[in-house]
């Protein structure tokens, strides 16, 4: 601990190579990461809007595809082609999940947070953080491109499953696309991998004096356990993926078994497509809360902090992290209820399932207990921290459906699953970073960003996620599968239709509401009010650095902690906050 | 229109710029900071968060009062179906109970302790009694939630005893039906024998790989005649993809052994009366075992009006058993489905189309290729005399001998079709790489 105290602060000079575009300082990088997943978020945000454009008005052609997606997508009548369809849904779900809400949102918040809350003064190795970033930016660009080849990107759906995702004779997207997709995948993949790592060797190795496990902000646990998870999980994943590229590639039958396609019988034999499920689901589930956790560290910081109260039950709000992380590994099968599996193991999953709404629950009333009796300030980071536990309550309830495999069978795949995880992961994710953004742009710019921008944003971003996703139940509830080009071949969906169509228009304004926050950032980069030091009165340590900050964070010695983060209105100081840095009074015992 | 989009933007852009400013300034008048909240902004916030707690209240009960736990089905068509609703109803009203409790918790304490000047936060870190509280709380509830589950879960997936054997197989993008005959049970079969016109379920008799390796052979002695007879005058490119060809052939040849040495007179005594057909027929009251499998890329056949589902994946067989109980007639009389198919046809006569009435369906759940949305057949429900009607007439015309084209002379006039595909697959290839 605190290896770096007896070091000066790096106040050499920079070039602009060096500082800009090759950096290896966590905050810079930290930025980077921002600036690529905010546009990749906006790529996958038009994506969502197209496809919404075509469940809600199937027959109607569109200038907004043309513009957005050229010809190419459209078939000779001006009408979005069906397996262009399909490819927008799979990129605009590889895109949230991997690029904005993993890479984007642990890329950038524990980036910039690890090395500032532990008190360090960057990470244990900037240049594997710099090639983190770099191996993230090019993964993202080749799943960007891959939108533009002309056999179209990877349409099997954000999970890939063979043999569609193999074939190149089951859908034009398996070709050119697909290759690309795993290529991109696989650096994506290395780059977590990376990124994991040095988040881990940083919290354990480099925390300040005084700077106990017990004594971290809740953020940090959260991404110190999303990094663990990260490492365990992701090696399982770029295994798969590299299977799925041999299976494509060199002709090796890992995935396929007796298919007969395109008239004729292919030689594989022996593999299985359900294997690949598994390997998919080891990581797709503890993926889920890769994504979650950060944001739910991101909205204990932020929740504690505006309340002016300590966050209630920080150990068992740690536990509860721990247990959710242990949990999310043996919990995969739920997502193959129906796959023809042993029932007995289904039966197995469904209790491992459900023991994670325990946790989940305490979590929630955690959140619910610290607003009690609080002096809530709603700054619109603190506003989107409320959004996010609502969403994580309402997911989450919608969760015990599907874990129950008894109930899961009639809604399996259908939009019920879609609202599902859009609420818990997708709405709760993205508010959680939204509250990061609006919460610590002043420790990343060193300017103020405009409130009452950020509360339109919170306030049309709010309703038209509840909007979109809550009528969303009732279409699966009906029966309406997912990842439909058209509900209008089947007269038992027209009874939801309209539904379909309140949810495109959320969707549009939604999408919309988006461009004042992406105003707001740009706009207080150059022209926000100058931030004082400590704007929120917060207590972690980084707001003890100076507002410009250089390379190395603090300028003189690094701060020494006495006490747990969250002394908010600690009855025996006058102020209602006490800093980490502020020694125990006499007779006090720290928490 | 693209033109309206981008100048609707950049007026939005334009007004929030010339707001800012305005903001900004006057701001800077006040000297405010940008961190504290006005009393103004509390007090706009707190509003939008009631409202915004009573818009939620409101609409989500709307929806689950107006749609319920299973809009445009109806009641359950299959015997476990009514077990699985049931469960839904009481998992629903557990899950509304606990989604009003804590929405409510979360808005009212949001809106009642939001900031007032003077006021101090009470310090309350922890309360091991209340985290107690809302573990076992829970934990009771999940146990409960759990058991009723599993319990219906055991019941479904036990296989059950005097089943009739149906087989649904999927490809893109259809569905075929494959009936067992009299003896209930299915022949052998695999995807090696696939032919498109007659055989294409894959279906394996001895007889039939006999006519089926007769028919590659012959492919193989005219493939070879060509080029030892025109091979002079063909391109390189040509020739080596007619060996291929060759080759992939005598693979197929030799990769029928094992099916012919699996066979014996039982398998193909059980594959010679199977009927094949496009419709899913069934009789009110009977139990089935569904056998399913897929020929190319993984399907799902979803049952809705059976709340039954299971996932078709090729080089597996997977099954799920289920007893139907109302008829697609009986179905039809209820005033429910009535009213809702009355409304449909007349909206979509309103847009030209044709009117509807109610049909169970099976459909395709898991993203198969473009024509995944209307991958379906209709099932009929029926009682067993109408079914015997039905069925009679099938077994006249479409057992799986009779399609494969295996009866009588049929064979004979099969090798005459192979030596045409054999030439058919020369031009093939020529015309394809003269492009």
């Amino acid at each position: 601990m605190g290896a770096h105290t007896h070091e000066e602060g790096h106040h050499h000079h920079e070039s602009f190579i060096t500082k800009y575009i090759f950096s290896q300082d966590h905050k810079m990088i930290s930025k980077q990461f921002l600036l690529t997943a905010m546009f990749m978020g906006i790529v996958a945000v038009i994506l969502s809007v197209l496809f919404r454009l075509q469940i809600a008005w199937p027959n109607e052609e569109f200038e907004a595809m043309k513009f957005f997606l050229g010809d190419s997508y459209l078939t000779s009548d001006g009408l979005l082609k069906p397996d262009r369809y399909l490819a927008l849904v799979t990129i605009h779900g590889t895109i949230m999940v991997f690029f904005v809400l993993t890479g984007g949102l642990s890329g950038t918040f524990s980036n910039l947070l690890i090395p500032l809350q532990v008190g360090a003064r960057d990470m244990a190795s900037g240049f594997l953080n710099m090639l983190s970033f770099w191996l993230f930016l090019l993964s993202s660009l080749i799943m960007f491109y891959s939108l533009m080849v002309e056999s179209g990107p990877a349409s099997s759906g954000w999970t890939v499953y063979p043999p569609l995702s193999i074939l190149e004779q089951a859908i034009p997207g398996s070709g050119l696309g697909m290759t690309l997709w795993l290529l991109s995948m696989t650096l994506f993949i290395a780059s977590s991998l990376i990124g994991a790592l040095n988040y881990i060797v940083t919290i354990i190795n480099l925390r300040t004096i005084g700077m106990k496990m017990t004594r971290l902000p809740l953020t940090i646990w959260a991404f110190f356990v999303t990094a663990i998870l990260g490492v365990l999980s992701f090696p399982v994943l770029v295994s798969a993926v590299l299977l799925l590229l041999m299976d494509k590639t060199f002709g090796t039958s890992f995935y396929l078994s007796d298919i007969f396609i395109g008239g004729e019988a292919l030689d594989a034999s022996g593999g299985s497509p359900i294997l690949y499920q598994h390997l998919f689901w080891f990581l797709g589930h503890p993926e889920v809360y890769i994504v979650l956790l950060p944001a739910l560290g991101i909205t204990s910081e932020i929740v504690s902090t505006n309340s002016r109260k300590p966050i209630f039950g920080y150990r068992a709000m740690i536990g509860s992290i721990l247990a959710i992380g242990f949990l999310s590994f043996i919990v995969w099968g739920h997502h193959m209820f129906i796959t023809g599996m042993n029932p007995f193991i289904g039966g197995i999953f469904v209790f491992t399932t459900l023991l994670i709404a325990i946790p989940s629950a305490v979590k929630a009333f955690n959140y619910i207990t610290t607003l009690w009796k609080g002096n809530i300030r709603y700054t619109p980071a603190m506003l989107f921290s409320i959004g996010l536990v609502s969403t994580f309550i309402t997911g989450g309830l919608t969760g015990i459906i599907l874990a129950d495999a008894t109930l899961d069978i009639p809604v399996h795949d259908t939009y019920f699953v879609v609202a599902h995880f859009h609420i818990v992961m997708g709405l709760s994710a993205i508010f959680g970073m939204f509250a990061g953004v609006y919460h610590w742009f002043p420790k990343m710019y060193g300017k103020m960003m405009n409130k009452k921008l950020g509360y339109a944003h919170f306030w049309l971003t709010l309703i038209s996620g509840y909007g979109v996703f809550f009528p969303m139940h009732f279409v699966g509830l009906a029966g309406a599968p997912r990842r439909y080009y058209a509900n209008t071949e089947f007269a038992f969906l027209d009874h939801v239709q309209d539904l379909n169509v309140v949810i495109s228009i959320f969707a549009i304004v939604g999408g919309i509401a988006q461009i004042i926050f992406f105003y707001n950032f740009f706009y207080s980069i150059y022209n926000g009010r100058k931030t004082s030091q400590n704007p929120w009165k917060s207590n972690t340590l980084e707001w003890t650095t100076p507002v410009e900050m250089g390379h190395g964070n603090w300028p003189g010695d690094l701060p020494v902690v006495h006490r747990w983060p969250y002394d908010y209105s600690n009855p025996d100081h006058e102020e209602d906050f006490v800093p980490q840095t502020t020694p125990l009074k006499e007779g006090e015992v720290s928490h | 229109m693209k033109f309206i989009i981008i100048i609707v933007i950049v007026l939005v852009i334009i007004a929030a710029a010339q707001l800012m400013k305005v903001y900004e300034l006057s701001s800077r008048l006040r000297n405010k900071d940008e961190a504290d909240v006005t009393p103004a902004e509390t007090k706009f916030n707190a509003g939008m968060i009631l409202l915004f707690y009573i818009a939620l209240m409101i609409s989500s009960t709307w929806l689950f009062l107006h749609y319920g736990a299973r809009p445009g089905l109806g009641e359950s068509a299959s015997e476990h179906g009514g077990e699985i609703d049931f469960l839904y109803d009481v998992n629903w009203i557990i899950l509304i109970i606990a989604f009003y409790f804590t929405q409510t918790l979360l808005f009212v304490f949001a809106f009642k302790y939001q900031q007032k000047k003077g006021r101090k936060a009470v310090f309350f870190a922890h309360s091991t009694k209340l985290e107690l509280l809302w573990t076992i709380i829970p934990a009771i509830v999940l146990a409960g939630i759990i058991i009723g589950g599993l319990t219906v879960w055991n019941k479904i997936t036990t296989p059950k005893e005097d089943t009739t054997v149906i087989e649904i197989y999927a490809q893109q993008f259809g569905w075929t039906v494959r009936y067992a005959g009299e003896d209930n049970t299915l022949g052998n079969s695999d995807f090696k024998v696939i032919d498109e016109s007659k055989n294409p379920l894959g279906v394996v008799t001895t007889k039939l790989i006999n006519a089926r390796e007769k028919s590659w052979t012959k492919e193989i002695d005219s493939l070879t005649t060509y080029i030892a007879e025109k091979g002079d005058l063909t391109p390189d490119a040509i020739i080596d993809e007619i060996e291929d060809k060759i080759e992939r052939l005598g693979r197929q040849i030799r990769r029928l052994d094992p099916l012919r040495k699996a066979q014996t007179a039982e398998t193909n005594a059980a594959a010679t009366d199977d009927v094949i057909v496009k419709e899913l027929h069934l009789v009110k009251g009977k139990d089935y075992e569904f056998k399913f499998r897929s020929r190319d890329v993984i399907h799902s056949a979803l049952f809705p009006h059976f709340r039954a589902q299971m996932n078709c994946v090729p080089g597996m067989t997977t099954r799920f058993s289920f007893k139907p109980v109302i008829t697609t007639a009986e179905m039809r009389a209820m005033p429910d489905v009535q009213k809702q198919y009355k409304e449909a046809s007349e909206k979509r006569v309103a847009n030209g189309k044709e009117a509807v009435e109610f049909d169970y369906l099976l459909l395709c759940n898991k993203i198969c290729g473009s024509s995944h949305y209307n991958m379906q057949i209709k099932i009929i429900v029926e009682t067993q005399e109408e079914f015997d009607v039905w069925y009679a007439k099938q077994s006249e015309s479409k057992t799986f001998e009779m399609l494969a084209g295996l009866e009588s002379t049929v064979v004979a006039s099969g090798s005459i079709d192979t030596n045409v595909a054999a030439i058919d697959t020369v031009n093939l290839i020529t015309e394809s790489a003269s492009h």
